[in-house]
């Protein structure tokens, strides 16, 4: 460490010197014993410190319970919500009592319909598709020769 | 869930007495920093105020991995101080210059008080950044990074400014008397 160094970390980490970073326990208090310009800059730092310390002291509100009361009577806003927040409160509502009581077993009531149409879509499970031959029916009578034979 | 971010959900989810625990935990940090940034207490009132609103409406922004929800609500009453000190520059300051005393003629005859009031003073000419730097850290108790992340600057932008503010303080501490000077 040199006088530059410590200039430095007290001027960017203040007087607590405990608190400065990379600092091996004991370096800083043994390079201030070893250099009076060092000590002379603490000091000074030091005495700034304390005098920000009673501006600190002195700049407090004093009636804090007053503004806790004012702000906790303040009329909240409704919370704001999301699109996607409130299609989720509509499919599964937290609020309103009755749709919670009705809703919520409705909608668990849908789940093994809703499973099985997509199943069904989805799968044959081994029925085979009856094939639509009337088309083909149609063609084959239309190309039959129903004219008569002369006599 | 740590118990702050449990706080945070309910508050997000709309729990009124979440956000009283919150406004009784934070309330004396919060407000001392409005104080110490606009000098009025009226003013430090309002922001305040307006502050813990936003922590109602905002709640579900927090992010716990970015910062704790002390920092995030200093960063909100940062940013609400910040636009008041510059729509309105010339009230801001009016509560804290009436402490200040004229009688002083050196400064080898200042007093503690009259020293205090000077550096009061001092405090309160110092440009936005620096002062802002200096009352989170040194009044506020919060570590550089803190600082870092309420004012949205790196870490070493934060101590530049915080070495220039130390600097102007002691400074202008050591400097003969602008008021005598004046006179």
């Amino acid at each position: 460490m040199n006088l530059e160094h410590f200039q430095y970390l007290l001027e960017t980490h203040g007087a607590d010197c405990q608190h400065w970073p990379g600092q091996e326990p004991g370096q800083v208090e043994a390079f201030i014993a070893a250099t009076p310009a060092a000590e002379a800059m603490l000091k000074q730092a030091l005495w700034l410190d304390a005098l920000l310390a009673d501006i600190a002291s002195n700049t407090e509100f004093t009636d804090i319970a007053g503004l806790q009361r004012k702000i906790l009577a303040r009329e909240l806003p409704p919370q704001p919500t999301s699109v996607m927040q409130r299609l989720l409160n509509w499919i599964s509502p937290r609020q309103d009592q009755f749709l919670q009581t009705f809703w919520r077993p409705a909608l668990l009531a849908c789940l093994p319909l809703v499973f099985g149409l997509y199943l069904g879509t989805q799968f044959s499970f081994g029925i085979e598709e009856i094939p639509n031959d009337w088309e083909e029916e149609l063609m084959l009578l239309s190309l039959n020769d129903y004219a008569e034979p002369l006599p | 869930m740590s118990p702050e971010a449990e706080m945070m959900a309910a508050i997000a989810a709309g729990d009124q007495n979440a956000y009283a625990d919150a406004v009784k935990r934070y309330l004396r940090l919060i407000s001392s920093y409005c104080l110490r940034m606009t000098g009025n207490r009226g003013e430090a009132e309002d922001l305040t105020q307006e502050t813990f609103l936003k922590l109602w409406t905002h709640a579900h922004s927090w992010k716990p991995e970015l910062a704790s929800v002390s920092t995030w609500l200093h960063r909100i009453a940062h940013n609400l101080c910040i636009d008041f000190m510059r729509r309105d520059k010339s009230s801001s300051k009016e509560e804290l210059n009436e402490n200040i005393p004229d009688d002083f003629d050196t400064a080898a005859e200042l007093d503690r008080q009259a020293l205090i009031a000077r550096l009061h003073q001092a405090l309160n000419q110092l440009p936005e950044r620096q002062r802002s730097a200096l009352v989170l850290n040194q009044f506020q108790g919060l570590s550089n990074r803190d600082v870092a992340a309420v004012m949205d600057i790196s870490v070493e932008a934060v101590e530049s400014v915080l070495a220039r503010a130390r600097r102007t303080l002691k400074q202008k501490l050591h400097d003969p008397d602008p008021l005598k000077e004046l006179a």
